[in-house]
C-alpha cells in the first residue's frame, strides 16, 4: 500500500501540515530529456511562431472568483485546439487555429486571499461584500462589516494561507509538471510561468515570469507579498539564475501604472543608475505591449502627430473604482524607449531597452484573441450580452469590461518550435507583437543592404549575413546611413495590409526627444498627395453583418528603406508598425450575434496591427 | 480486491480518515489560548525564507518573522473564534479547491494499463487523426498585381511550363512532405481543404487561398489517416488521465452528495424547476 501511504502524506501536506520535515519534494531533479536533435520544420533562417505566455486559470484567485472552471491542463488543451468548458453560463471555448506555444502564468499570490479581495480585477467579489453590507438583515451586514474589518486589519501582515509554503509548493509543482506533460518538441511548446502582481496604490507593476525549461525551477514562486519592489524580483531572479534556472520577466500594462512602470526613478525615488539599467535589462528583455487591458504603445496625448495612436486604449488604473491615471509619461513604451536612450546618453545605461510582444491576460484559460471568437477576459463574460452590456450590476465596472480589447499574440522568430529556440528568441528580442492576428513582421538593419538583396528567394539568409535582426544594435556607422529591410505578410485567414511604418525616436544634440513616423509601404499603389497626406485605405466593413472583404489592401510588403535623416552623433531607435485594413471589432461581432445595433460608445471597426521589436543605434 | 484498490474513491475515504486521525493526535493536548513557538515553527519560517531568498534569515530577521507569525496566529484564532471563517466565500472556495487537488492527485497516481489505453484510443480515434501530407509545387498569382489573378492563372495553365509563370511571394514554391495543417497556416484553411480534391500528378485548375490564386502540382500525397497507437501513446495516456480526472471529480461529488439532503426552499418558479433539474 505504498500508494495509499504516500497519498496520505501528500494529503496531509495539502491539508496544511506545517511540521512535516521529511517530505522535501524537489522538482529540480525531475527527469529532463535533453532534446538536442533538430525537430521537424527546423529552419536556420527562422520561422515565425505564435503563442501566449500570459494566461490565467482558476488557479488564479481572480480567475476563480470570476467563475473560471478550468485549470492549467485545460488551458494547454485549448491552445492545442480542443474545446474546453467556458463557464459563466456560456458555451465551450475553442480556438479556430491552434497556437504554437503557450504558458499558464497564474498569479503567485493565488493564496493571498484577503489581499486579493481588494483586487480590482475581481469586481464580483467586491460586489458580493457590498451586497451583504447593504442587507436589511443586521446580522448579515454586521458579519460583512466584521469580514471587511478583518481583511483590512490583516492587510499589512502576511496572509495566513500564504505562510503555508507546502501548499504553494505543491500547486507550483503541479503547474510545472503540467507544462512538461503538454510539451511536444517540434509541435507545441509550453513553459512554466507565474505572474508577480505588484500593485502599489492600485498602480500596475505586474510582470509575468517565464522559465525556459523545468531545470532548477525554484520550489516556490516570488510574489508581491514578498516584495512589491521590482528590484527585489530581479534580485530573486538573479539568484534563481545562479542556482541554474533559466528565466525572464515580461512587464505589461504600463498604461495602468499611472507612470510608475517606466518611472525615471527607482522604488526609493533615486535616479536610475547604470547598475539599475543593467539589472533591469538582464532580467526583462521584452515588454508586453498589447493585451486585453489595452495597448500601451503610445497615447494621443504623447504622440499628437500619430493618427493611429488612439488604438484600444484602456484608460484605468487597477482600482475597482475605475479611476483614471493622470500620468501619461512612464505609462507607454514609445516614450519609455526615448527616455531609455536619453538616460543612456547621460551615462546611466538604458533601462528600457525592450523588445515587444502582444499577449492575452485572459483569466479563463483560453486566450481568445480572435475578434470573431472572443469570449471575454473572465468566465463571467462568456456570453455576448454579458460582454456588451456588462456582467456586473455596476456600470463603472461594466464599462471597463466593454472596453477590454480581445488581446494580442506574441510572435517569435525561432529556428524550431522548442523551449530552447523560442526562449532564446525572446531573450535576444527577435520578437514582435500583434493585436491578435497572425500577421508576420521581419525587420533587419545594416549599412550594406541594397534593393538587390531582397530580389531573390534567399533574401532572409542575406539579411542575416549582412545586418542584424530586430532586437539588436546597429554597429558603428562609418559615414553611412542605415538601411533597413522591412517585411510583413498578412494572416492567411485574415485581413489585408494597409501600410507599414517605421517609427523613429531620437535625442538631439541639445538633449531634446523627437519621434517621427515614416510611411514606408502603402497598399494599393497609394502615394501621398501634394500636401503629403496619404489617402486612407478605405473601409469594406459591413457593420450590420460584421463582415469585410479583402478588396482593398495588400497581401505582403518587402522593401528596403534608408533613413534620410540619420545623424551618427544621435542616439536613436527604429521599430516597425504594420496596419491591417479596417475589420469589425469583437463588440461588432457580438452585436450581430445578438441582433442589436453596435454600441455608440465603442468603435465599430478597428485596424488590427503588429509591432516589431526595435533596432537601436548608439553613437560610438 | 485488485479492482477495489484501483478505485480512487476508496483511497479518498482512506485519506480522509488519515487526515482526521492525524489532526486528532496533533491537537489532543493543545489548549485554545496557547501559541507555541518551537523548533518546528522556526524551521518552517526559516525554510520559507531560505526558499525565497536562498539564504537563512539573520537572528534579527527571524525574530521579527516570528513576531509576524504570532500576530497573525492571534488574529487567525480570534477570527476562528468569531466564526469569521464561516460563510466566507473565499475560504469556501479555497477549501473546495483543496478537495479537488486531493482528488486530482489520486487519479494521477493510478497508472492505467495498456488495455485501458488501447480501448481509449480505439474509442476516441478521431482525436488522433493524422492530416494528409503533401509534396507539392504552388505557383502564386497576386490580386494586388492583376485585375483578375484568376484569369492570369488560367492563362498560365496553358503555357508549356507553369513553373515559369506566376508572381513573387515570400513563401516557398516547393513544399516537401508537409502536413495539411501546416499548409493551412501558410495559405489559409480553405486552400488546405481544397488540396484534398486536386488530382495527384497533374496541374490543378486555379485555387483560391487567403493570399490570392494558385496553380498547384501535387507530386505525392499521403492520405489522411490516424497516428498509430505506439506513436501517440503518451498523448493517449494524458488524454485518458484527463478524462478520468473529470469523471472521478463528478463521481466524487455525487457520492458525497449522498451524505446530504438538499432542501430547495424556494416557491414554485422557473428558477426552482431549473435548480431541481440540476440536482
Amino acid at each position: 500500500m505504498k500508494l495509499a501511504y504516500s497519498l496520505i502524506i501528500s494529503g496531509l501536506i495539502m491539508a496544511g501540515c506545517g511540521s512535516d520535515k521529511n517530505n522535501e519534494q524537489n522538482n529540480t531533479d525531475s527527469e529532463q530529456v535533453n532534446v538536442q536533435e533538430r525537430t521537424e520544420g527546423y529552419n536556420e533562417d527562422r520561422n515565425a511562431y505564435f503563442g501566449n505566455v500570459h494566461i490565467h486559470t482558476s488557479y488564479s484567485f481572480d480567475g476563480y472568483t470570476n467563475k473560471c472552471i478550468t485549470g492549467p491542463a485545460d488551458a494547454y488543451r485549448w491552445a492545442k485546439g480542443e474545446s474546453i468548458p467556458g463557464g459563466g453560463g456560456g458555451g465551450d471555448l475553442k480556438i479556430k487555429v491552434p497556437l504554437d506555444f503557450y504558458a499558464v502564468s497564474d498569479h503567485a499570490e493565488w493564496l493571498g486571499v484577503f489581499k486579493m479581495m481588494e483586487d480590482p480585477e475581481s469586481p464580483l467579489s467586491k460586489l458580493e461584500i457590498a451586497k451583504y453590507i447593504t442587507s436589511p438583515d443586521p446580522a448579515v451586514s454586521f458579519k460583512a462589516f466584521a469580514d471587511l474589518l478583518y481583511a483590512h486589519s490583516t492587510g499589512g501582515a502576511i496572509d495566513p494561507a500564504l505562510s503555508d509554503t507546502n501548499i504553494i509548493k505543491s500547486i507550483w509543482k503541479e503547474i510545472v509538471e503540467t507544462a512538461d506533460t503538454y510539451y511536444e518538441p517540434g509541435k507545441f511548446t509550453t513553459f512554466p510561468a507565474f505572474e508577480w502582481s505588484s500593485n502599489p496604490n492600485t498602480r500596475n507593476l505586474h510582470r509575468v515570469v517565464v522559465f525556459g525549461n523545468t531545470e532548477n525551477v525554484p520550489s516556490i514562486p516570488f510574489s508581491s507579498h514578498d516584495s512589491e519592489d521590482p528590484e527585489a524580483l530581479w534580485d530573486w531572479m538573479d539568484q534563481s539564475r545562479q542556482n541554474g534556472a533559466t528565466l525572464l520577466a515580461i512587464p505589461h500594462n504600463a498604461n495602468a501604472s499611472d507612470g510608475l512602470m517606466f518611472s525615471l526613478t527607482n522604488w526609493n525615488g533615486d535616479p536610475i543608475s547604470s547598475q539599475y539599467s543593467e539589472t533591469r535589462m538582464r532580467n526583462e528583455p521584452i515588454y508586453e505591449m498589447s493585451q486585453i487591458k489595452g495597448t500601451s504603445e503610445t497615447h494621443p496625448d504623447l504622440s499628437p502627430n500619430d493618427e493611429f495612436a488612439n488604438f484600444e486604449q484602456w484608460d484605468y488604473t487597477l482600482a475597482a473604482t475605475a479611476d483614471r491615471p493622470t500620468h501619461r509619461e512612464g505609462s507607454f513604451i514609445r516614450k519609455a524607449l526615448m527616455d531609455g536612450i536619453q538616460i543612456q546618453k547621460q551615462g546611466n545605461g538604458n533601462p528600457f531597452k525592450y523588445g515587444v510582444i502582444g499577449d492575452s491576460d485572459s483569466h479563463n484559460s483560453a486566450a481568445s484573441v480572435e475578434e470573431d471568437n472572443y469570449t471575454g477576459k473572465f468566465a463571467i463574460e462568456n456570453k455576448p450580452e454579458h460582454r456588451l452590456n456588462g456582467p456586473l450590476p455596476d456600470e463603472k465596472n461594466n464599462r471597463q469590461v466593454r472596453e477590454f480589447s480581445s488581446g494580442g499574440l506574441a510572435g517569435v522568430w525561432a529556428e524550431e518550435n522548442t523551449r530552447e529556440s523560442i526562449f532564446n528568441a525572446m531573450h535576444r528580442k527577435e520578437t514582435f507583437g500583434t493585436s491578435g492576428t497572425r500577421l508576420k513582421i521581419r525587420f533587419f538593419g545594416g549599412y550594406n543592404y541594397d534593393a538587390a538583396d531582397i530580389s531573390n528567394d534567399g533574401w532572409v539568409h542575406t539579411a542575416y549575413e549582412k545586418g542584424i535582426p530586430m532586437g539588436g544594435d546597429l554597429p558603428a556607422a562609418n559615414g553611412k546611413n542605415p538601411t533597413f529591410i522591412i517585411y510583413a505578410i498578412k494572416e492567411s485567414n485574415g485581413a489585408n495590409l494597409d501600410r507599414a511604418q517605421v517609427i523613429k525616436g531620437w535625442v538631439d544634440d541639445s538633449g531634446k526627444q523627437h519621434e517621427k513616423i515614416f510611411n514606408v509601404a502603402l497598399s494599393d499603389n497609394r502615394v501621398p498627395n501634394a500636401k503629403g497626406i496619404i489617402p486612407p485605405v478605405g473601409n469594406t466593413v459591413d457593420i450590420k453583418n460584421a463582415s469585410y472583404t479583402n478588396d482593398i489592401g495588400d497581401v505582403e510588403f518587402l522593401i528596403t528603406w534608408t533613413d534620410p535623416e540619420f545623424s551618427a552623433s544621435q542616439y536613436c531607435f527604429y521599430y516597425v508598425r504594420v496596419l491591417e485594413i479596417p475589420t469589425p471589432r469583437w463588440s461588432t461581432y457580438d452585436a450581430k450575434t445578438l441582433g442589436i445595433d453596435v454600441r455608440k460608445d465603442l468603435p465599430a471597426t478597428i485596424q488590427e496591427r503588429g509591432w516589431s521589436s526595435p533596432i537601436w543605434y548608439t553613437p560610438q | 480486491m485488485g479492482k477495489f484498490i484501483k478505485e480512487p474513491l476508496f483511497h479518498f475515504i482512506l485519506i480522509g480518515a488519515g487526515i482526521f486521525f492525524f489532526y486528532f493526535l496533533l491537537n489532543k493536548d493543545k489548549s485554545g489560548d496557547e501559541i507555541v513557538i518551537d523548533n518546528s515553527v522556526l524551521y518552517e519560517i526559516t525554510e520559507k525564507y531560505q526558499m525565497q531568498w536562498n539564504r537563512k534569515p539573520t537572528t534579527e530577521e527571524l525574530a521579527s518573522l516570528v513576531q509576524v507569525y504570532i500576530d497573525q496566529e492571534v488574529l487567525y484564532r480570534e477570527a476562528l473564534a468569531m466564526n469569521l471563517d464561516h460563510n466566507d466565500e473565499v475560504i469556501k472556495r479555497r477549501m473546495a479547491q483543496k478537495m479537488e487537488f486531493i482528488s486530482d492527485e489520486l487519479v494521477a497516481t493510478v497508472e492505467p494499463d495498456q488495455s485501458d489505453l488501447l480501448a481509449y484510443y480505439e474509442k476516441n480515434k478521431s482525436i488522433y487523426k493524422k492530416p494528409a501530407v503533401y509534396t507539392l509545387t504552388q505557383i502564386y498569382f497576386s490580386n494586388d498585381l492583376h485585375q483578375s489573378a484568376w484569369d492570369v492563372a488560367s492563362h498560365a495553365l496553358q503555357q508549356a511550363d507553369p513553373r515559369l509563370e506566376g508572381d513573387r511571394i515570400s513563401l516557398p514554391k516547393k513544399y516537401d512532405k508537409v502536413g495539411a495543417d501546416k499548409l493551412a497556416l501558410d495559405f489559409g484553411s480553405s486552400f488546405a481543404a481544397a488540396l484534398d480534391t486536386i488530382p495527384v500528378g497533374e496541374w490543378s485548375d486555379p485555387v483560391r487561398s487567403g493570399l490570392g490564386v494558385h496553380l498547384v502540382y501535387i507530386e505525392l500525397k499521403e492520405l489522411e489517416g490516424f497516428f498509430p497507437f505506439d506513436q501517440v501513446k503518451e498523448k493517449v495516456k494524458n488524454d485518458f488521465n484527463y478524462e478520468e480526472g473529470l469523471k472521478f471529480r463528478s463521481k466524487l461529488i455525487k457520492s458525497l452528495l449522498g451524505k446530504y439532503k438538499i432542501e430547495v426552499q424556494i416557491p414554485e418558479s422557473d428558477i426552482r424547476n431549473a435548480i431541481l433539474e440540476n440536482i
